[in-house]
């Protein structure tokens, strides 16, 4: 896909980046990503993803806006409350880039439509709260042989791997069962989630325009508390059923 | 030797605390390490670490010294002003 005038100056900034230049940016717009919820981190993977210029966005998230939703949420509004929040991300992400095509899902990720959600992307980046959820995604990405970019936080804290199943990890290398004491609500600020949705952005921009070093096979965790950083070198785990040989 | 417990999430708040120093032999492995710490710290902060058997790492819990991920059934050797990592599981949203 060869880029157009308008394209060449919506990204100049991004096009002057080394190893990526016009190449990079003609494969982000010929590429499709799944954001499966687009709450306080996936709202900012996908609004940096739409402001990149990815060609496709398939974007899972289901329920209706809660004041709850405004700390975090970015591409919710207060006008919005008691809405489908759907409607308020797609609407607010083609006002930053009309040409984007959305394929707007108002479900979450579940076991029945996960597959056919991942099947119309090239890559997937997990912004779910559930277990039930990122198991679902994980897994889906193992069978389809799909790159997937995994974000979680809590508190001010937060941590990322890149998947490529049969290469890395996957995510029940790392928890095989669902964790018992994980509670659906926890805290956490929207500035800890946009950093990490931010981080996760790019992992799949580089993935998708083939540049830099994702974090396969490593966890980057952070701490914004004292705004520290770690990697550390995650492993396979041999009896993995989703993964394992 | 001395070796430094980082506790992340809600590992921490349970110990209340972020990081704890501890002394152990040098022949002590950091299984044997994370077993005394969570059995003598007890009580939720146990469960959390612990599998049901209370012999093992919980299967959720992600185990690092410095820069490895550590599993629970390979050797774990310390060594002297080793970080060891418990990370719970956490998730977006």
């Amino acid at each position: 896909m060869s880029l157009d005038d308008e394209q060449r100056d919506i990204y100049a900034w991004q096009i002057d980046v080394p190893d990526f230049g016009e190449a990079g940016q003609e494969r982000l717009a010929s590429t499709s990503i799944l954001v499966s919820r687009v709450g306080g981190l996936g709202s900012v993977v996908a609004l940096e993803l739409a402001a990149a210029g990815v060609g496709k966005l398939v974007l899972a998230h289901g329920g209706n806006t809660k004041p709850s939703d405004l700390n975090r949420q970015l591409l919710q509004t207060y006008d919005h409350l008691g809405k489908p929040r759907i409607e308020s991300i797609a609407a607010r992400l083609h006002d930053l880039n009309p040409r984007l095509e959305i394929v707007a899902e108002p479900a979450n990720a579940s076991t029945e439509n996960v597959d056919r959600l991942v099947e119309q992307t090239d890559l997937v980046v997990d912004c779910a709260p559930l277990f039930e959820e990122r198991f679902a995604l994980n897994d889906a990405c193992v069978r389809q042989n799909k790159v997937l970019v995994e974000a979680a936080m809590f508190e001010l804290q937060a941590q990322l791997t890149t998947i490529r199943p049969g290469v890395t990890p996957c995510l029940r290398c790392l928890y095989p069962e669902t964790p018992p004491a994980w509670k659906r609500r926890f805290p956490v600020f929207g500035a800890v989630s946009a950093t990490v949705g931010s981080i996760a952005a790019m992992e799949a921009i580089k993935v998708a325009a083939r540049f830099g070093e994702p974090l396969f096979g490593t966890m980057l965790r952070f701490d914004l508390r004292d705004v520290s950083f770690h990697r550390a070198a995650i492993q396979k785990r041999a009896d993995c059923e989703v993964c394992g040989a | 030797m001395q070796v430094t417990f980082e506790f992340l999430a809600q590992l921490r708040t349970l110990a209340g605390t972020a990081n704890e120093s501890r002394d152990v032999d040098a022949s002590t492995t950091v299984q044997q390490a994370v077993l005394d710490l969570a059995r003598e710290r007890g009580g939720d902060f146990a469960k959390l670490v612990l599998d049901a058997t209370g012999e093992r790492l919980h299967p959720s819990m992600l185990l690092f010294v410095g820069d490895q991920q550590v599993v629970w059934d390979e050797p774990g050797p310390l060594h002297d002003r080793a970080r060891v990592v418990l990370a719970p599981p956490i998730a977006g949203g």
